[in-house]
C-alpha cells in the first residue's frame, strides 16, 4: 500500500527502526535485494535511537515499525513533524487496523507494509524510490 | 527467566511472532467494536505454577469482577489460552454488542457474546502462531470459567489444572487496549513444558 504521489528522490540512506533483531536483519536483507550496495544502511532498535540519528544526519528513507517498548512508530511520526525532517517514512508494522494505517499517513508517512514483510510488497512500495524490478 | 528456556535471539523470534499474531487479532478486536486498539509489546517469560497462582492473585487487585474464557489448543502447539475481561471491559462490550442487563434471562446470551469475542481473538492468535512458525495446532471449543463475577469469589479458575504443573512453561501475556472505552482486554497463552523443544526447532529455523 503506497501512499507517494511525489516524483522520484534519490535515495543514498535508509534507517530501519525495529526492536526486533530478527526483523532489522530480515528488513535489510531484502533492502539489500532491491536497493543494492550503494545506498548507506543504518539501524535503530527504538524510537529515542531512531531520533537521535535523524537528528544528528542525513536520512532518505525510513523503515518504521510501530509497536515498540517506550517511544513507538505513532510517537516517532509525529515527532519527526514537530522537528520538521524531511526523512520519506514506510512504516512496516504487524498493527494492521485500519485506523493505524489512516494515522500513520496522516502523520505523513508515504507507505505502509504489513509484517511478516515480504519482498514483493517492499518492491512495489520502494518502486518510486529506485528499486530494481526484479 | 525466560532466558532458561529460551535464548535471547529465539526469545527475539518468538517475540517478533507474537507481535504479528497480536495484530491480527487487534485488528479483529478494533473491528468488532468499531474502534481502534492500542496495542503494546506482549510479555514473554517462563512462569512455574507458582507464578501462575501470582497471576490470579495479580487479577484479584486489579479488578474487582471478573469474566474468563479459557480455550485449549493441541497438536505440536499446545497449551491454553485465557481471554480476561474485568469489569470495565465487560461493560464496554455490553455497550457495543447490545447485552440488556435488565433482561434476567439473558445471561447465556450474554456469554455466547463473551465466547464469540473471545474465541475470535483466541483462535486468531493461536492460529497465526502456529502458521508463522509451522507448527500444526487446533483448539477445542471455549469455555466461561468465571462470568461478571466478584474476583475475591473462591469458585473461578485461571489455567486450573495446570497450576498444579511441574517445570518451567511458557506465558505470554497481550494487553489490548480499547482506545475509546479506555479499557483493556487481556490475552494469556501458557505453551506446554513438552512443546518447547519443537518451539525451539521452529524459532531456530526463522534465525
Amino acid at each position: 500500500m503506497s501512499f507517494s504521489k511525489y516524483p522520484t528522490p534519490m535515495i543514498s540512506s535508509i534507517l530501519v527502526v525495529d526492536d526486533s533483531k530478527s526483523s532489522r536483519k530480515v528488513n535489510l536483507a531484502l533492502l539489500h535485494e532491491l536497493m543494492g550496495d550503494s545506498v548507506t544502511y543504518l539501524e535503530a532498535s527504538g524510537g529515542e535511537e531512531a531520533l537521535a540519528t535523524l537528528t544528528s544526519q542525513t536520512v532518505d528513507l525510513v523503515l518504521l515499525d510501530l509497536t515498540m517498548p517506550g517511544m513507538n512508530g505513532f510517537d516517532v511520526l509525529a515527532e519527526m513533524r514537530r522537528l520538521g525532517l524531511s526523512s520519506r517514512v514506510i512504516v512496516v508494522s504487524a498493527d494492521i487496523q485500519r485506523v493505524a494505517k489512516e494515522r500513520v499517513a496522516a502523520l505523513g508517512a508515504v507507505g505502509f507494509i504489513e509484517k511478516p514483510i515480504r519482498l514483493e510488497p517492499l518492491r512495489a512500495v520502494l518502486a518510486p524510490f529506485g528499486a530494481n524490478h526484479g | 527467566m525466560a532466558e532458561e528456556l529460551f535464548t535471547e535471539d529465539e526469545r527475539d523470534v518468538l517475540g517478533e511472532t507474537v507481535n504479528i499474531a497480536m495484530g491480527k487479532a487487534g485488528a479483529a478486536l478494533a473491528e468488532a467494536f468499531e474502534g481502534f486498539v492500542n496495542l503494546r509489546v506482549p510479555e514473554i517469560r517462563a512462569v512455574s505454577a507458582a507464578d501462575l497462582r501470582a497471576t490470579r492473585t495479580r487479577l484479584e487487585k486489579t479488578y474487582e469482577r471478573i469474566s474468563v474464557l479459557e480455550q485449549e489448543f493441541f497438536g505440536e502447539l499446545a497449551g491454553r489460552i485465557a481471554v480476561v475481561y474485568g469489569p470495565a471491559s465487560y461493560a464496554a462490550l455490553r455497550q457495543v454488542l447490545g447485552f440488556d442487563d435488565r433482561d434476567g434471562d439473558g445471561q447465556r446470551q450474554r456469554e455466547e457474546l463473551l465466547l464469540e469475542l473471545g474465541n475470535a481473538l483466541a483462535s486468531t492468535c493461536v492460529n497465526e502462531i502456529g502458521t508463522l512458525l509451522e507448527m500444526r495446532t487446533g483448539l477445542r471449543a471455549p469455555r466461561v470459567m468465571a462470568f461478571d463475577i466478584p474476583t475475591t469469589a473462591q469458585d473461578w479458575h485461571l489455567f486450573a489444572d495446570i497450576e498444579m504443573a511441574s517445570g518451567q512453561m511458557l506465558l505470554i501475556d497481550i494487553i489490548f487496549h480499547l482506545e475509546a472505552h479506555d479499557v483493556p482486554f487481556e490475552l494469556m497463552i501458557t505453551v506446554q513444558p513438552n512443546c518447547v523443544p519443537a518451539l525451539k526447532q521452529a524459532l531456530n529455523k526463522r534465525l
